[in-house]
């Protein structure tokens, strides 16, 4: 008897023992997952922020498309921050705040005037001049992990107290004064679930939910409620009801966005509604509590009518628990869903770009810590220019497919813009699907290049004494290889032109004269030109190097050519600007730089010669597509053998785009650089604000008349006579023969009158 | 008799003026630079009718875009002042975004990467700044050749 006694202590305090080890590992675990990093945080991916300034370029449809795309919504009266209205030409804002590297932009009403395309007015609600302002960053996707979940975490601060007294209205309204469980709510659950003979009601409070979503799964038994239980009580003996509150805003699933699932309130409201949680009303707030309770099951796009009932009834419980008075719950319910398109949320914009930063980041940042540190990329994206890249791009492409009957969806195309001075990349476009996330053609493709290069011989050529009036032959060529292979040249017209001017041979893409002239100044010459200009990649080089054979992608020529347009300074493409923990430091910033590559006045005797590409020369198709363009631009064009590639890269004052048109195959297209690609520059530049381009005027280089047809002085009164910039040493000394255009008596009249 | 010789005369000199002043002379055609207001190079083009347009000369931002330059500067320098290099350059890059020609803010910035250590860069900076500055000796162009001579700012 005695022994069974003592079995029976040894057993009793066994298990007591056991249970103590039991208890004191579960509260290890609850505080170890509750103090520790609770999740992992994808990286966040910014565009730039839309600096606002009087005499900024920005036309109403883009200003108008960026504050759509910031989910502002026009209203009839300013009341909030994320709202605007329209009277005429005069935008009136109420701006969001945003926590910028350099201080915090308050949100803000403001007053902006739209006219000839740029902001004449920017002023504050009383008149006030404002000199400059931001709005904040558009979000533009994220860098996941590959576990399917996803939140935006948010601090009670963030949280409108409406959604926590809703929460607790709802879910769990004993949630202040419990210590964990509440076992009036399981008893009634459990009544409740006796007499529908099966589970109907749960009696889960809050902190219940949370661990069961937090460290539990889903299955349920009686094993696992008494676990869930213990763990509730251990969570509430060491975290306040704050805290447990918090964590469960965050934690909860509220939906699925594609493979990923949508968790917390912070992400949720801009799943749905596309605005930050603190904005969000009082409807908004019923229709996200109301998803708690089965975010399939009510999904309002899925099943509107019973996400509207659950909103309502949601509404109902708020009006009980006088969180709503009747008036306000009478407009309430009359109120819709009001969440956004779903398409809208379900794509994934910008794929090409975003695979650039992606590339950039990886640089510097294991993948591990861009997938769960939660860290803030601020990149160079203009949500506007991408969006009229990726409209020109496509659509243009359907108009070449009509006109030349092909087969739709053969051709394909990339593109690079770049912000000039600071070579950001304001846009990129690698399919023309444009929301494809498969080959980046912006980025991945070599296609060989043709006249594109040819701006690199002729400033290697200006580099070396020649002036943009030095003649050289257009005759054809001959040039032996080193395995006795010739290489004969030949121009797209099949025409020879006699001595040209070398600005004529540049503007009209003469092969023979360039190809000529590429071996009178040697090959390696061009190669350090190429390699000067920022040009990375290994190339042969060989004579048909002169004539474009070196194989690049759009990406890769906008970063030469931003070499050209910036006055000769190079500066490498960015698409990041910089890159922020959670809490605001900035962890890595990705500075501007910028060296000189080429001397001053022989870049700006190249730029006036790619100017005359697109005033008279191969590119002045683009005039055709874009009457009204008064810019000045520059930019050249490129067509590869059987016209396989179709290339441009041009720019105006603010801004480069390289294109490249073609087919995936390497297929024949009827295309040059000036009917495709071309077409898409022309296109997009003519729906996108900008200045005529700009240069400095070295000081040892001045313009002088001269004949285009000998290259000797002349005067600007003689027919055949161009003006050309020099440098001042090699300004032209013999005097040609002058055929007067006009009465020279009449043309020095007028003149004297414009003095 | 006279007469037409005195026509003669005074046409001969109305011609050499004509071939002086601009039908067959080489002197160069005035363009203004970056820091002159006049328009030469448009008034250049439009009066011979095949001429191309040309390019226009680099200027900084017209005065109301000045403003929002002008603040900025402002900003950047408080940093600078405060000894801030960091925060004065994100600034300065951000005022290059809106003005790039405005050579003061690379003045800011080869300042900044001298007092940061980062000598090569800010040769750079005093190297493009030489090239968009005002004409002439003012105080900008001393301040970038200054920084060029290697003197600490």
């Amino acid at each position: 008897m005695s022994t069974i006694r003592s079995w029976l202590i040894r057993a009793l305090l066994l298990s007591f023992f056991l249970g103590l080890v039991g208890i004191v590992t579960l509260d290890y675990v609850v505080r170890e997952k509750f103090e520790g990093k609770k999740w992992s945080i994808p990286a966040r991916v910014y565009a730039r922020p839309l600096e606002l300034y009087v005499s900024k370029p920005l036309r109403s449809q883009s200003f108008e498309y960026e504050l759509s795309r910031l989910s502002y919504v026009r209203v009839e009266d300013l009341t909030a921050p994320g709202q605007w209205l329209k009277k005429g030409r005069e935008y009136k804002v109420f701006s969001r705040g945003f926590d910028f590297f350099d201080g915090q932009e308050s949100a803000k009403k403001f007053i902006l005037k739209i006219e000839s395309s740029r902001v004449s007015a920017l002023e504050s609600p009383s008149g006030d001049d404002l000199a400059l302002l931001r709005l904040e960053p558009l979000e533009i996707g994220g860098i996941y992990p590959n576990h399917p979940e996803n939140r935006i975490l948010v601090s009670l601060l963030d949280v409108p107290p409406l959604l926590g007294e809703t929460l607790i209205a709802v879910e769990d309204r004993g949630f202040v004064s419990h210590f964990g469980v509440s076992p009036k709510s399981i008893l009634r659950a459990a009544l409740a679930n006796i007499r529908a003979g099966g589970v109907v009601q749960g009696g889960s409070t809050i902190t219940q939910q949370l661990i069961k979503n937090f460290y539990l799964d889903s299955r349920q038994n009686l094993g696992r409620k008494i676990l869930e239980s213990l763990m509730s009580v251990l969570l509430e003996l060491h975290y306040s009801k704050a805290q447990i509150l918090e964590t469960y805003i965050n934690e909860v699933y509220l939906g699925q966005s594609g493979a990923q699932g949508v968790h917390g309130f912070g992400l949720a409201s801009q799943h749905y509604f596309g605005r930050a949680l603190i904005e969000l009303d009082s409807v908004q707030i019923a229709l996200l509590v109301g998803l708690v309770k089965g975010a399939s099951y009510y999904n309002p796009w899925k099943n509107p009518i019973r996400a509207l009932e659950r909103r309502n009834l949601v509404l109902r419980i708020m009006n009980e628990g006088q969180l709503l008075t009747k008036k306000e719950y009478d407009a309430a319910i009359k109120r819709p869903l009001g969440i956004v398109t779903r398409v809208r949320k379900k794509l994934q914009p910008y794929p090409a770009f975003l695979d650039l930063v992606r590339r950039q980041l990886l640089q510097d940042y294991e993948e591990s810590d861009l997938k769960t540190e939660g860290l803030a990329i601020f990149t160079t994206l203009d949500p506007q220019a991408q969006h009229q890249a990726e409209e020109s791009l496509s659509q243009t492409l359907n108009t070449l497919e009509l006109e030349h009957s092909l087969t739709k969806g053969g051709l394909q195309s990339g593109l690079a813009m770049l912000a000039l001075g600071s070579a950001e990349v304001l846009a990129l476009v690698g399919d023309r699907k444009v929301q494809y996330s498969g080959f980046n053609r912006a980025i991945d493709i070599r296609r060989p290049i043709g006249s594109l290069v040819k701006p690199a011989v002729y400033l290697a050529a200006l580099g070396k004494g020649y002036s943009l009036s030095s003649l050289i032959s257009d005759a054809p060529v001959a040039v032996r290889g080193p395995d006795q292979s010739v290489w004969e040249p030949r121009n797209f017209s099949r025409q020879s032109h006699g001595d040209v001017p070398l600005y004529k041979a540049l503007a009209f893409s003469y092969n023979q004269a360039t190809a000529r002239l590429g071996m009178n100044i040697g090959l390696g010459l061009v190669e350090s030109t190429l390699q000067a200009s920022g040009l990375e990649r290994s190339f042969s080089v060989v004579p048909s190097l002169l004539l474009g054979s070196l194989e690049l992608s759009p990406l890769d020529v906008a970063s030469m050519y931003h070499t050209f347009a910036a006055d000769g300074f190079y500066t490498k493409p960015r698409a990041i600007r910089s890159v922020q923990t959670p809490h605001g430091d900035t962890l890595k910033r990705y500075a501007l730089r910028s060296e000189r590559r080429f001397p001053s006045s022989t870049i700006y005797q190249l730029n006036y010669a790619l100017s005359l590409v697109m005033q008279e020369g191969t590119g002045q198709r683009a005039k055709l597509w874009n009457e009204a363009e008064q810019r000045v631009t520059a930019g050249k064009t490129g067509t590869t053998n059987n016209q396989r590639d179709s290339w441009f890269s041009g720019y105006d004052g603010d801004q480069l785009v390289s294109i490249w048109v073609g087919r995936d195959d390497n297929g024949i297209t009827p295309l040059t650089g000036s009917t495709g690609a071309l077409r898409i520059w022309a296109d997009l530049m003519s729906h996108i604000p900008g200045r005529g381009l700009t240069m400095a005027k070295p000081a040892n280089l001045e313009y002088y008349w001269v004949d285009s047809a000998t290259g000797k002085a002349s005067g600007e009164n003689c027919r055949g006579a161009r003006l050309l910039p020099f440098e001042i040493s090699q300004q032209p000394q013999k005097k040609s023969r002058c055929e007067w255009r006009k009465n020279p008596v009449i043309h020095w009249w007028r003149k004297v009158w414009q003095k | 008799m006279k007469g037409a010789l005195n026509f003669g005369a005074s046409r001969v000199v109305i011609l050499a003026f004509v071939c002086v002043t601009g039908a067959c002379s080489v002197a160069p055609v005035q363009v203004e630079d970056a820091t002159s207001s006049s328009s030469t190079v448009e008034a250049a083009a439009d009066i011979n009718h095949s001429a191309p347009r040309v390019i226009s000369p680099a200027k900084s931002e017209d005065e109301k875009a000045r403003a929002a330059s002008d603040v900025l500067l402002q900003q950047a320098y408080e940093q600078y002042d405060h000894d801030r290099w960091q925060q004065a350059v994100q600034l300065a890059e951000r005022g290059l975004r809106i003005d790039r020609y405005n050579a003061h803010w690379h003045l800011l910035l080869a300042k900044c990467y001298t007092h940061l250590g980062d000598d090569e860069r800010a040769q750079e900076f005093v190297s493009q700044g030489l090239a968009y500055a005002p004409s002439g000796k003012t105080s900008l162009r001393k301040g970038l050749q200054a920084l060029m001579l290697g003197s600490k700012p």
